[in-house]
């Protein structure tokens, strides 16, 4: 196989296809998996944890699993150093796990518990990644700033309607992956790529869903999914900014965890929208706005080009898709 | 009567004893190897005309050559080849230029020499073996991207000649890593075959002897 096509295979296909198959099976299996009492509470934690899971997938597709292992134990043998950055597999995995609890938790105590713990939740992992994911060149006011941009990334999807989140994940990870091609960093352009694709792949199965089965439950946004894409997004946000090379402003880093914002954009063509789909396209408009004036940005930013443009194999890396935008031919 | 008799094998002692000291001394340090010399000038490097070049293959085709710019530090060495030269030199990552701003990035990040954590590369000898007037096989101590591994270095002194400020030296030293020991693996297996694992490195050092520590007769 072409390395190329392997390498998206292993990195992007692989993992989006295994978000996509549990996705699928939440979707259309019948009844409630025990410990989960509601069906909303096992979709929406599984959802989490596929999302999660895509990323770490793709991230141990490229890295041994001595990556994430050595940044909480000493490996007998193992002279590698440890390197800040494989602290983003550590989190993927943290919030797959995470996921799956903290939906169980809100399923099982009492509604009007939800909303609090939800919240409280949110201030934990804000709380935890402001101190425990440590990149380089950020000082104290960053890590403050890192932690707060989970607070709003969450809130931002929380507040989008129900599907909404998925599509608007598949909008800001793809993003993200532009941002982290453009600064340099392959391997974490090739993992936003695997988590975008991941929640292409699941919006599509609960769309497609009802019309296979009837009383498919839509996908719910009560906490755990806004909270493992809000964390997540944030935390890649704050990497890509630590270890860019190549001059991408900060705050196309900061903005990109928060285009869900965009859902709320044209609140009124929402509210006016004579059904619920088009409400949801209505939203989504919002957050795909958004992100087209982000990348506008940053094509101008490089619109002087970097010099390359006579090398076929950078025009090749630039064709790929939004999924594998990977500039590896380049070197 | 007791001292004249003596007097004969104290003289044979103390020669066996210089002969054991000469071979001893030789066996120490080894024929053939060479430790810094005491009267080691030390030679201050010149950033402007020092530099590190590096060859890796790129695609199983063609190799792609970069350069890092900027290299400081010092060499230990008598001008009249009297020992080993002695190296210690740090290049700084953020200074690696392959002539493409968008390469030069991604070889910076975290993928290649994720200059954000480790934003230096050093080598500092530790032993040498002399091959040739000049000529030497300079062990050490390499620190790339956190990790410190022994390496040989093929190094030859191109050349002592004369500036302004006094003499100046110039070194050419070559040696060949694999970038998977030291953690640098993107690119070799996965993707598989984009960029090869083994880099050449030629490193071309040129300095000043310090004023204090210029030679009374010149080689």
């Amino acid at each position: 196989m072409d390395p190329l096509i392997q390498y998206v295979v292993e990195g992007v296909v692989g993992p989006a296809l295994v978000a996509a198959l549990v996705a699928a099976v939440c979707a259309l299996h019948r009844g409630v998996v025990w410990p989960f009492k509601r069906r909303s509470a096992e979709i929406e934690g599984m959802l989490g944890l596929a999302m999660m899971l895509a990323f770490t997938l793709s991230f141990l597709s490229e890295r041994e699993i001595n990556t994430i292992l050595r940044q909480v134990m000493t490996i007998e043998g193992d002279d590698m150093p440890t390197e800040r950055w494989h602290r983003l597999g550590l989190t993927a995995l943290i919030l797959a796990l995470g996921a799956p609890l903290l939906a169980l938790l809100r399923d099982r105590l009492p509604k009007r518990f939800a909303s609090t713990v939800s919240a409280g939740a949110c201030v934990l992992v804000a709380v935890l990644v402001g101190v425990f994911v440590e990149f380089p060149n950020s000082p104290i006011w960053w890590r403050v700033a890192q932690g707060a941009l989970v607070v709003a990334s969450t809130a931002a999807y929380a507040l989008a309607a129900r599907d909404v989140a998925l599509w608007s994940a598949w909008i800001c990870f793809a993003v993200l992956a532009v941002l982290a091609e453009r600064s340099g960093f392959a391997s974490m352009a090739l993992m936003c790529g695997a988590t975008s694709a991941a929640a292409f792949a699941s919006a599509t199965v609960f769309a497609i869903a009802p019309r296979l089965k009837s009383g498919v439950e839509r996908v719910p946004i009560g906490g755990a999914l806004a909270l493992v894409l809000g964390a997540l997004s944030s935390v890649v946000a704050s990497c890509g900014r630590a270890y860019d090379t190549t001059g991408v402003s900060p705050w196309m880093w900061v903005c990109a965890p928060l285009l869900p914002v965009g859902g709320a954009l044209l609140f009124r063509f929402t509210r006016k929208a004579q059904t619920p789909l088009r409400g949801r396209l209505w939203r989504l408009a919002g957050v795909a706005f958004l992100a087209g004036g982000l990348l506008v940005a940053i094509a101008l930013k490089y619109a002087g080009g970097s010099g390359d443009e006579n090398d076929p194999y950078a025009a090749a890396a630039a064709a790929a898709s939004t999924h594998a935008p990977i500039e590896y031919l380049r070197l | 009567m007791k001292n004249r008799i003596a007097a004969p094998f104290a003289a044979a002692a103390a020669a066996l004893a210089l002969v054991f000291a000469a071979s001893a001394t030789l066996n120490g340090v080894g024929a053939q190897e060479s430790a810094p010399a005491a009267a080691a000038a030390k030679i201050t490097l010149d950033p402007v005309h020092t530099m590190a070049i590096f060859r890796v293959q790129h695609l199983g085709a063609g190799f792609l050559f970069g350069r890092f710019n900027e290299l400081t530090g010092s060499v230990l060495w008598p001008l009249d080849d009297g020992a080993a030269p002695v190296f210690d030199v740090t290049a700084q990552i953020n200074k690696v230029d392959t002539g493409s701003e968008k390469l030069d990035g991604n070889l910076q990040g975290p993928n290649f020499f994720n200059q954000a954590e480790f934003p230096t590369m050093t080598f500092k000898s530790k032993s040498a073996k002399k091959l040739g007037d000049r000529h030497y096989t300079v062990t050490g101590d390499l620190m790339l991207r956190g990790v410190t591994k022994s390496i040989d270095v093929d190094c030859t002194v191109t050349g002592v000649g004369k500036s302004p400020l006094g003499p100046r030296v110039g070194f050419e030293c070559l040696f060949a890593i694999n970038r998977a020991d030291y953690g640098m693996k993107w690119g070799i297996d996965v993707p598989k075959g984009v960029v090869g694992s083994e880099v050449k490195i030629t490193i071309a050092l040129e300095g000043d002897v310090a004023k204090t520590d210029a030679p009374k007769t010149t080689p």
